[in-house]
Formats: structure tokens, C-alpha cells, sequence
């Protein structure tokens, strides 16, 4: 990720269908009380000027299509930040029949459909707590490193032989 | 020499010194309402990113694009015409050309929005249309009182005048046009609702969306730095004097609008308008009055 890109992150809020709990979060980042834009942090109305996509909800089938058409509009290189448990991993929609079931599915999808997303991040959390977003905006600019158990690393090793 | 160097410099400042001012702004903001905000540079960060940047080209808007690049041209053009004109006389109507080019300026500026197949893009440029039927027409208006006046149609000639009451309310009227111009609260009707949120530049990405903004910050620039030269033309008579002064007051007045920004509340998109009609004419009565009262 270019040195200017960490320090100028415009996002794009892209509600999936979501029951707004992430959404308001998110609203709540950009109050004066957690200022995300001491960190170069823009929310935009455009995902023409975007660099980063906030997506809450689990992705239903009516959105999907509107969902694509956003990333798609969304100049590269592009960041995809997936808020909230239904956006991770489908949360309690997981296996239902209206929603592909979070961003997973969803990537499945656009690499189907020959669109690239460069940088993936996770927000867990039922709704995300404000301090998470920061965490992950963090993440994004490299002032945190990543946490990950022992556990998962003994995972990834083994997995990469 | 001298002369040369101080034109040159207050060029290239006029040019890349704008979105530092927004930075500030944008830092004063923050400070009003209680923020640490965002670092001084980040207008810069932010140009420079969009340059790194994919461009997205919005379908049949190569218009656009043309006419982007033309804005950009002439609102480099007519800043560098200014700050040479104040000291070399280009012309004896020096400020009727700056007028000129300017009203070409906003006629390209609210042009480019209409050329782009987008609701929201055509709707924020009907906006600007609306405003510009009221702001630029008054700024016409207004500079045609003040040449009335004075008789004065370039720079050099300002040494000839002097402060009175009539001219001074006139160069307030110039002073809110300046505010209006610049796409202030409560005057960025173009793009005051969430839902029309950039409304002018909705299509827009990457090194195209950065040229545009720069060009913005050029144009607020220019719009306080042209009534300051006038004002402070009433008081200084010597043409480095005068250009190093308007330069400062410029930024004092970025600062001044900046705060004001923050303070005023959003109005209704059909009201801002009006109101602004109606404060332009109640200052040019006032100004007519005071020419056949001679204060």
C-alpha cells in the first residue's frame, strides 16, 4: 500500500443489510469524541473518490448486485473493510436463504467475475465497538501490528508448509 | 528585479499555497469543535494520493474531462494575469479582463457537472446554476459599480483613489461574493444534502478528482485575493507593497471565512439564494446613496 494512500483513507459506507447497529458505529467514529479524521480518515458519498469500503451486513441476494456494481466502481487499489459479525462471517445469517453469508462468499464472487480487491480487513464484533474501527484504521496505516494467537500461527505454518 | 522575484514567488505560492489553506481550515474546524483534526498537509496527502490512484472514467463524459482541463488552464492563467497585472500593467483594462476570465471560469465550472450523464451531478450543477444566477451576475454588477465610480479599469490606477464610505460598502458586497464563490456553508447548496453529497464531482476519481480540487482550492483563493488587492489598494500605493499585503490578507480572510463556515448553519436550498439577492441589492442602494451623497 503507497506511503500516501495510509495517510489519506477516504471511505464509502456500503450497507449490505445490515440492522444499522454497525452503521451507527460507524457514525459514532466520526464524532469529535473518536475523530477519525485526525488519522486522514474521509467518509465520502461517492465510491468513485473511495479507497476504502466500510460493509455491514451479511450481503442478502437483493443488495448483492448493487454491492458488486459499488466495488466495481471503486478505483483501484481498493481496501474492502468487512464491520460486524454478519459481515465477517455471515453472524446469525449465516446458512439462511436470503444472504450469501458475509465477505467470504462475496470474494468468491468477484474473483468469478474478474474483480480484484487488493486489501481485505475484519472487524469482528456484534455491533463493532468504535475503538475496533480505530484499531483496524491502525491496522490499515501500520502504527499496530497484527494480533494473532499462537494457535493460529501454529495454523498458518502448518498450512504453508 | 526585485519586482520579478516578489511576482514570481507570490505565482508559485498562489498556486500550491491554497490547499495548505484548506488544511488549516480544515484544522481550524476541528479546533472549533473540539477535535485534534487532521494533520496541516493533509489537503496534499489527500492530491497526491488521487493521483496514485486508478482513474474510473464515468461513460460519454469526455466532455467533461475536456472541459476539466480547460478550467484548470484558465484558473492557473488568471491567477498568474492577477499577481503579474498588480505590478506590470498588462493592459489599461486589466480588471475587466480578470472579470471576464473569471465569469468564462464559472461558466466551464458549472458546464462540466451538466456534461456528465449523472442525476445527482446534473442536479448539484442546477444548483450551482441557481447560485451563479444570483452571485456571479451581482459580482458583475458590482465590479460595474465600482468602475463607475472610479473610472478605474487596472491596478496602477488604484494609487489614484481614496477611502470612501460608498466604495467601502461596495467592496463588502465583493468581500460575500467571495464567500459565495467559494462553496462555503451555507452556501454549498450544490452539494448540502447528504444524498447529493459532492454532487459536482460525483463521477469524478483518481488524478481527475485531484486536479479538480486543486483547481477548487486555486479558485477560493482567488476570489479573496482579487477584492483584498482592491481594498487594500484604497490604502497602499506601491505595487510590491500592495501584492505582498493583499497575499496576507488573503490568508487572514481564508481564516476569517473558515471560522465563519463553521459557526453558520445549513439553509434550504431555494432560501440561500434569495437572501443573498437581497443583501446585494440593499448594499448596492446603500452604495448608490452614499456616490450622490459623496461620503
Amino acid at each position: 500500500m503507497s506511503k500516501f494512500l495510509k495517510k489519506s483513507i477516504w471511505v464509502f459506507h456500503l450497507n449490505t443489510g445490515s440492522c444499522n447497529a454497525c452503521d451507527i458505529e460507524i457514525l459514532d467514529v466520526l464524532t469529535p469524541y473518536f475523530d477519525a479524521e485526525r488519522f486522514g480518515v474521509k467518509l465520502v458519498a461517492s465510491p468513485r473518490h473511495a479507497d476504502a469500503l466500510l460493509m455491514t451486513g451479511p450481503v442478502t441476494l437483493e443488495a448483492l448486485p448493487k454491492v458488486i456494481n459499488a466495488i466495481e466502481a471503486t478505483p483501484r487499489p481498493r481496501i474492502l473493510i468487512a464491520m460486524g459479525s454478519c459481515s465477517v462471517g455471515g453472524g446469525i445469517w449465516h446458512d439462511t436463504y436470503s444472504t450469501i453469508g458475509g465477505v467470504r462468499e462475496l470474494l468468491k464472487i468477484l474473483k468469478e467475475r474478474e474483480i480484484e480487491v487488493d486489501h481485505v480487513y475484519y472487524i469482528p464484533g456484534c455491533p463493532i465497538r468504535p475503538e475496533a474501527i480505530i484499531y483496524a484504521i491502525g491496522l490499515i496505516k501500520g502504527l499496530v501490528e497484527k494480533k494473532i494467537s499462537s494457535k493460529v500461527k501454529k495454523a498458518v505454518r502448518r498450512t504453508s508448509g | 528585479m526585485i519586482e520579478h522575484i516578489v511576482v514570481s514567488i507570490i505565482v508559485v505560492l498562489s498556486i500550491i499555497f491554497p490547499t495548505i489553506l484548506d488544511g488549516v481550515e480544515r484544522k481550524i474546524k476541528a479546533r472549533i469543535h473540539s477535535r485534534i483534526g487532521p494533520p496541516i498537509l493533509q489537503s496534499w496527502y489527500d492530491i497526491i494520493k488521487l493521483f496514485g490512484k486508478e482513474q474510473v472514467m464515468p461513460r460519454n463524459s469526455l466532455h467533461a474531462v475536456m472541459l476539466l482541463i480547460l478550467l484548470t488552464i484558465t484558473q492557473v492563467f488568471l491567477i498568474v494575469y492577477t499577481s503579474v497585472s498588480i505590478i506590470f500593467q498588462i493592459t489599461q483594462f486589466d480588471i475587466v479582463v480578470i472579470i471576464a476570465l473569471f465569469i468564462i471560469l464559472q461558466t466551464i465550472f458549472i458546464s462540466i457537472p451538466l456534461t456528465i450523464p449523472n442525476t445527482f451531478s446534473v442536479l448539484g450543477g442546477s444548483r450551482e446554476i441557481a447560485l451563479t444566477l444570483v452571485n456571479e451576475a451581482l459580482f458583475i454588477v458590482i465590479m460595474g459599480f465600482f468602475i463607475y465610480y472610479t473610472g478605474i479599469t487596472s491596478f496602477k490606477q488604484l494609487t489614484q483613489l481614496s477611502p470612501t464610505v460608498y466604495l467601502l460598502i461596495l467592496l463588502l458586497a465583493l468581500f460575500i461574493t467571495g464567500y459565495v464563490s467559494s462553496g462555503r456553508i451555507p452556501f454549498d447548496i450544490a452539494e448540502a444534502e447528504p444524498e447529493l453529497a459532492s454532487g459536482l464531482m460525483i463521477e469524478f476519481s483518481g488524478p481527475i478528482l485531484g486536479v479538480f480540487l486543486l483547481t477548487f482550492h486555486i479558485r477560493r483563493f482567488f476570489v479573496k485575493f482579487f477584492p483584498s488587492i482592491l481594498f487594500l489598494g484604497l490604502f497602499i500605493h506601491t505595487p510590491i507593497s500592495l501584492i505582498i499585503a493583499g497575499f496576507i490578507t488573503t490568508i487572514i480572510l481564508w481564516i476569517i471565512y473558515a471560522v465563519i463556515a463553521a459557526i453558520l448553519g445549513r439553509s434550504r436550498v431555494d432560501l440561500a439564494p434569495i437572501t443573498l439577492l437581497k443583501i446585494y441589492l440593499v448594499l448596492i442602494a446603500l452604495s448608490i446613496i452614499g456616490y450622490y451623497l459623496k461620503v
